[in-house]
């Protein structure tokens, strides 16, 4: 952890909003990204990005260091994910919002670049719920297995075989494409 | 390893910064061309899956969730900082306390009191649980047989004070040195 990270979760454990404030800035795309890949949807991934910084401020007397900030609220963000979808009924394939509802980064994006981001979240909203956490945790937040295998709470070996089978899932669904 | 097994590491091995693997693999690639072939693929996928790299918020969406995040942390406030630390002080002091009430109140009356630690035969009663009261108030139920065996219902009688200490000599005979001694220090009599 940076000095400066450390030093913010170390007042936002004492009752310092700002600091919190700081953290939140500094990692909501992160949990945004993550959650948005998980259900598809800009509107739900907002409010679990809202939800899984609620619970952060909440439980934040619980982080132990034993890993990283970031790390830690993804896992909350995974667990937040996971509970909506499996009261939803969502482990079908998910509806994906519209390409204009998905924006990009780039201030000129087109439609064509918003309809490519829907189409690939659809192919990922495909992959078990289990297994979409996986890939999304390695894949794009490049996390090492060990960390995966804490966040969902499986052995590491689990965890690299379900890997291996959704990038093998989502290799021939692209070729299919 | 076989090409099975090098090609499931290479699918562990994949992110979107690019193909982790070992210097063992790379040189297999090299000389196998259909895990080369294979790894290759991958390069579409990452490549495919670019886009998906590429999702932000906007500023709106940031505002939104700040505000709205504000707005539930204001509805419910959480105590933090010196509460957190003097909660690591007083748990453990509450649980110490708890555990010493228990034993005072869970034990008998009279554990306190040094007794002999025999028992009668009688599996209700023992001599550290029997005091003057009890005797009363079992002969007064009528339930005098179930008094411990070495105290019969003549012995609780004389006991409570209902005999004149001559007439009970003799009923006393089955009665132990240490029983004398435990009815004489915890009756409060005089034998």
């Amino acid at each position: 952890m940076m000095p400066d990270e450390q030093e913010l979760v170390d007042k936002a454990q004492e009752g310092d909003r700002e600091a919190f404030t700081a953290l939140v800035r500094q990692y909501q795309n992160k949990v945004f990204t993550f959650v948005l890949r998980m259900t598809g949807n800009r509107e739900i991934a907002l409010d679990l990005t809202q939800d899984t910084f609620l619970a952060a401020w909440q439980n934040v007397d619980g982080f132990r260091r034993e890993a990283k900030f970031s790390t830690w609220l993804i896992q909350i963000a995974a667990n937040k994910a996971k509970n909506l979808l499996k009261r939803s009924k969502w482990e079908q394939p998910l509806s994906v919002a519209t390409p204009e509802g998905i924006s990009s980064s780039r201030p000129d994006a087109e439609f064509e670049w918003n309809q490519k981001q829907a189409r690939l979240l659809g192919l990922i909203g495909d992959l078990p719920v289990g297994q979409r956490a996986i890939f999304n945790l390695r894949y794009f937040d490049e996390l090492k297995f060990g960390e995966i295998a804490r966040i969902q709470n499986i052995s590491v070996s689990a965890a690299k075989t379900q890997f291996a089978e959704a990038v093998k899932k989502l290799r021939k669904w692209l070729g299919e494409i | 390893m076989n090409c099975s097994e090098i090609q499931k590491q290479i699918d562990e091995g994949v992110t979107i910064a690019g193909l982790e693997i070992s210097p063992e693999i790379q040189t297999h690639l090299e000389s196998c061309p259909g895990c080369h072939a294979y790894a290759g693929q991958l390069e579409v996928l990452a490549t495919t899956l670019e886009p998906l790299s590429q999702i932000m918020l906007t500023g709106e969406e940031v505002t939104l969730i700040e505000a709205g995040l504000n707005r539930r942390i204001d509805e419910a406030p959480v105590v933090r900082g010196f509460s957190f630390r003097l909660r690591l002080v007083t748990v453990p002091l509450a649980v110490a306390a708890a555990v010493i009430l228990l034993f005072m109140f869970w034990s008998p009356a009279n554990h306190w009191i040094e007794t002999p630690t025999f028992t009668s035969i009688d599996d209700e009663w023992s001599l550290d649980a029997i005091s003057s009261e009890d005797v009363m108030t079992t002969l007064s139920n009528g339930n005098g047989d179930l008094l411990p065996s070495f105290i019969d219902t003549k012995t609780a009688a004389y006991l409570t004070g209902q005999m004149e200490p001559g007439q009970a000599d003799d009923i006393l005979d089955g009665v132990s040195d240490a029983e004398m001694e435990w009815l004489e220090k915890n009756l409060s009599l005089e034998i």
